[in-house]
């Protein structure tokens, strides 16, 4: 037993020992968590790994993930919440954990103003896809086949998170109907849009991207206000119904109390980070732009997705009044 | 030949010294992390992931391989060991296979089942490196309704794990599936017995809830007994390694575990979770030595742990294929490819044949560095159950603690894991069994998921089932299998009657 937690030790001691010697700045003179709310290996998780990466760097300090998965990302927004406002941790959030505060009463916080914002990270477009099967090429096809069937698609969304009040919301502007149906999480999802056992989906771009080019889902409209470089064919949600969108964002939340010149300090690093390359060309693959701003805007972004969603929630349905 | 040359494509990437390093590092850290118990795979990857963000695609990918097969393989460890299952699937090894370490043959258990889960690697392997697409492609077939006939199947046969009393394992499958509805419901979002609770909004975490009824239940229980009754726990340190009569007695579970993996492993909803246990229910019903089912039979270990393996490598097989991750585990292993600028999916095969085949090779590779690492360490492994029982009740205790509140990071998990302890401890005392209440806890809600989803999509006819001819056929093999555990118990009452009349 000794022998092999001494190994263990010894291995861990090894591998912590790869990391770039401190090069005496001010902050951080020890590691840095990012919390995530979601389990690792989804979207916000390989956001934040990327950024912890290019931080680590920077600042010569690990930059360690902490993933707090559960009920749609709250458990870890409120560790957050009850953090001290160092700056040794911080979060990454995204839409669902907007969209979640939309539809849910009493999670025990105020996106707005319980936290300290620094900086968003990104910005996402998401995209609509179909089963190749389903003979429509567009949204505008979308539209009409719904019309003329109403209630005969199938549109898969995962209950409860970021995409699903968008979906409704898509729905709702174009005036069609559709059967909804519900699943645990955007990867079974996404293997029945393949497969052929729903007909339509909603998703963000980078994991829907390789699908779309293999000809195994046919896209449908990009959900951004501008067309996506690689996918230039595909029009946008707002060519078919004007004003319309769906877009996602990740960011850096810090707990509330954080004090300025910490907070500019974190968002100038930030803002470094974003510029880095190889960070710009992971966030790509995924579908994504590296998009900073300061923490006043940052906050801004919060208050007015905050307040769409909950309009569009009781407008939908799925905030039951 | 295509497959030679896709071969010799994938030795080369793979077969240098600096990659073998690699796997052998690897193998090492994952076993010695997915060792402390509750730190299955996923868990293990999650943690190490970043060790490997500095080497080059093939580099990494090969020894997150590595990491994820020593995961497996530690978590299986600790189940034969101490009775903890550091995983779901690693639930029914500790049942044959925590017997055989009482009885003092730890090492046989270990070995083999070290042994087992290699034949079964190589397989799968071979069935990865010849079958990939047609075989990614089938995995769609199956949708909601296929799915709902498959866990419909599993919770039936879920009662071939119990030992005793039929009526008592319905009981802790029953109480099983009702633990496994507290949370969210899948389809409104609506909250069912939380209490207020947050954390548990997304359900009691099942290794947790494994982990207290397996790990801590036990551990309370031999608390209780005399140390003159758990001196069997003494082990002889001759007899780790099979000896040939041990082999020929387990190589058809291993073969029919190997099969049965290989299926069920392809299936991305919940597949590869089912192989280790759909393998022991098959092996108890067909085995020559059914009676020593629960008792330390080799069979009971062996099968499950080809089966584990087996599925576990056939879930690469919807990630390489589609781009589809079955589980977390995969959704990993696909956030590393795309750390390394690879999207996994239909193309990796066409474009970058080299990484393709290398990871096929390195999948081999791992499996074969497990065995080289794993059958000496061995004789180690079995020494930690010569410690006092005084000490290593107290380790196993920590390590439980630490290992699961790394799931999630969250200490209410192991407030979870303490109270089902308790509650592990007294359903042993009246006679129930964790493995069919786990097995309840798990399938339970994947039932109503996939049936409320086929309800969707059918508009409420349940036709749907019968109209399709997968889970037409699943369904008829759960009547079949109805009918047959009710016969001799029919029988045996009816016999009763008559003698006492």
């Amino acid at each position: 037993m000794k022998r092999t937690v001494g190994l263990f030790l010894g291995l861990g001691a090894a591998l912590l020992s790869l990391a770039p010697a401190a090069q005496g700045s001010e902050f951080p003179t020890r590691p840095v968590t990012l919390i995530v709310g979601y389990a690792p290996g989804g979207g916000t998780d390989l956001v934040a790994r990327n950024v912890a990466e290019v931080l680590s760097r920077k600042w010569g300090q690990k930059v360690l993930v902490e993933n707090r998965p559960g009920a749609t990302g709250s458990i870890g927004i409120r560790a957050l919440k009850n953090a001290a406002p160092d700056g040794y941790t911080l979060a990454v959030w995204t839409d669902s954990d907007v969209g979640n505060s939309a539809v849910q009463d009493n999670l025990g916080y105020d996106l707005v103003e319980d936290f300290d914002h620094i900086s968003q990270l990104s910005a996402g477009s998401t995209i609509l896809v179909s089963n190749p099967s389903v003979p429509i090429k567009t949204f505008g096809d979308y539209v009409d086949y719904a019309k003329k069937n109403p209630g005969e698609l199938n549109f898969a969304v995962v209950t409860g998170g970021g995409m699903h009040l968008d979906s409704l919301r898509i729905n709702a502007a174009a005036g069609v109907e559709t059967a909804i149906i519900g699943y645990p999480g955007s990867g079974p999802a996404l293997t029945d849009v393949i497969a052929g056992h729903a007909d339509a989906l909603l998703l963000p771009l980078g994991p829907a991207l390789p699908h779309v080019k293999g000809g195994a889902l046919q896209a449908l409209a990009i959900g951004g206000t501008k067309r996506w470089p690689g996918l230039s064919d595909v029009q946008t949600l707002s060519e078919t119904v004007p004003g319309l969108e769906s877009t996602f964002f990740h960011g850096l939340v810090g707990p509330k109390g954080l004090p300025d010149d910490l907070k500019a300090s974190i968002n100038a690093a930030v803002q470094d980070a974003l510029a880095d390359p190889k960070l710009g060309a992971q966030f790509e693959a995924q579908g994504f732009i590296p998009s900073g701003n300061s923490p006043e805007e940052f906050k801004a972004v919060i208050a007015e997705k905050l307040e769409t969603s909950r309009t569009a929630a009781v407008k939908t349905g799925l905030k039951k009044q | 030949m295509d497959l030679v040359s896709n071969i010799a494509i994938g030795l080369d990437s793979a077969l240098s010294w600096s990659n073998l390093l690699y796997a052998f590092i690897g193998c090492l850290l994952g076993t010695l992390v997915g060792v402390l118990p509750g730190l299955g795979p996923s868990a293990t990857v999650a943690m190490l992931l970043p060790a490997t963000y500095q080497l080059d695609p093939a580099g990494s990918l090969i020894m997150l391989a590595g990491i994820f097969y020593g995961a497996s393989y530690g978590g299986s460890t600790t189940a034969i060991l101490v009775n903890l299952p550091g995983e779901a699937s690693s639930v029914v090894t500790a049942i044959d296979g925590y017997q055989m370490a009482r009885k003092g043959r730890a090492g046989l258990a270990l070995s083999s089942a070290a042994c087992a889960s290699f034949f079964a690697g190589c397989v799968a392997t071979l069935v990865i490196a010849i079958f990939a697409p047609v075989l990614g492609r089938m995995a769609l077939k199956f949708g909601a309704p296929e799915y709902f006939a498959l866990m419909a199947l599993g919770l039936i046969a879920s009662v071939a794990l119990a030992r005793g009393s039929l009526v008592k394992a319905l009981g802790m499958i029953v109480l099983g599936v009702a633990c496994g509805l507290v949370g969210a419901d899948r389809g409104t979002s609506a909250l069912r017995f939380t209490f207020g609770i947050p954390e548990l909004a997304d359900g009691l975490n099942i290794i947790a809830v494994a982990m207290g009824m397996f790990g801590l239940g036990e551990i309370i229980f031999n608390l209780q007994t005399e140390p003159a009754q758990r001196s069997a726990m003494k082990t002889r340190l001759r007899d780790l390694w099979p000896h040939m009569k041990d082999l020929r007695a387990m190589a058809p579970a291993v073969a029919r575990g190997t099969a049965i993996g290989g299926v069920l492993g392809l299936l991305p909803g919940g597949g590869p979770m089912l192989s280790a246990f759909s393998a022991y229910a098959l092996e108890k019903r067909v085995s020559k030595n059914a009676s020593e089912f629960g008792h330390g039979a080799l069979g009971g270990v062996a099968a499950p742990e080809a089966a584990n393996n087996a599925g576990a490598q056939m879930s690469f097989i919807p990630l390489l294929t589609l781009g589809i991750p079955s589980n977390v585990t995969m959704a990993l292993m696909a956030g590393a490819m795309m750390m390394q600028g690879i999207q996994p999916g239909p193309t990796v095969m066409q474009e970058q044949p080299d990484l393709f085949w290398g990871l096929v090779v390195s999948m081999w590779i791992g499996n074969l560095m497990l065995v080289m690492l794993n059958l000496p360490m061995v004789g180690l492994w079995v020494k930690l159950l010569s410690i006092p029982y005084k000490y290593l009740y107290l380790a196993i205790a920590v390590f439980c603690c630490i290992g699961v509140y790394s799931l999630n990071n969250s200490p209410f998990d192991v407030y979870v894991m303490v109270v089902f302890g308790f509650v592990g401890y007294v359903l042993k005392k009246l006679g129930g069994e964790p493995a069919p209440f786990i097995m309840g806890m798990i399938l339970g809600p994947m039932l109503e998921e996939f049936l409320r989803r086929s309800m969707q999509l059918s508009r409420g006819d349940p036709m749907i089932f019968l109209e399709r001819p997968i889970s037409a056929a699943l369904l008829f093999i759960a009547a079949a299998a109805i009918i047959i555990v009710a016969l001799p118990t029919v029988a045996k009452r009816k016999d009763a009657v008559l003698e006492e009349e």
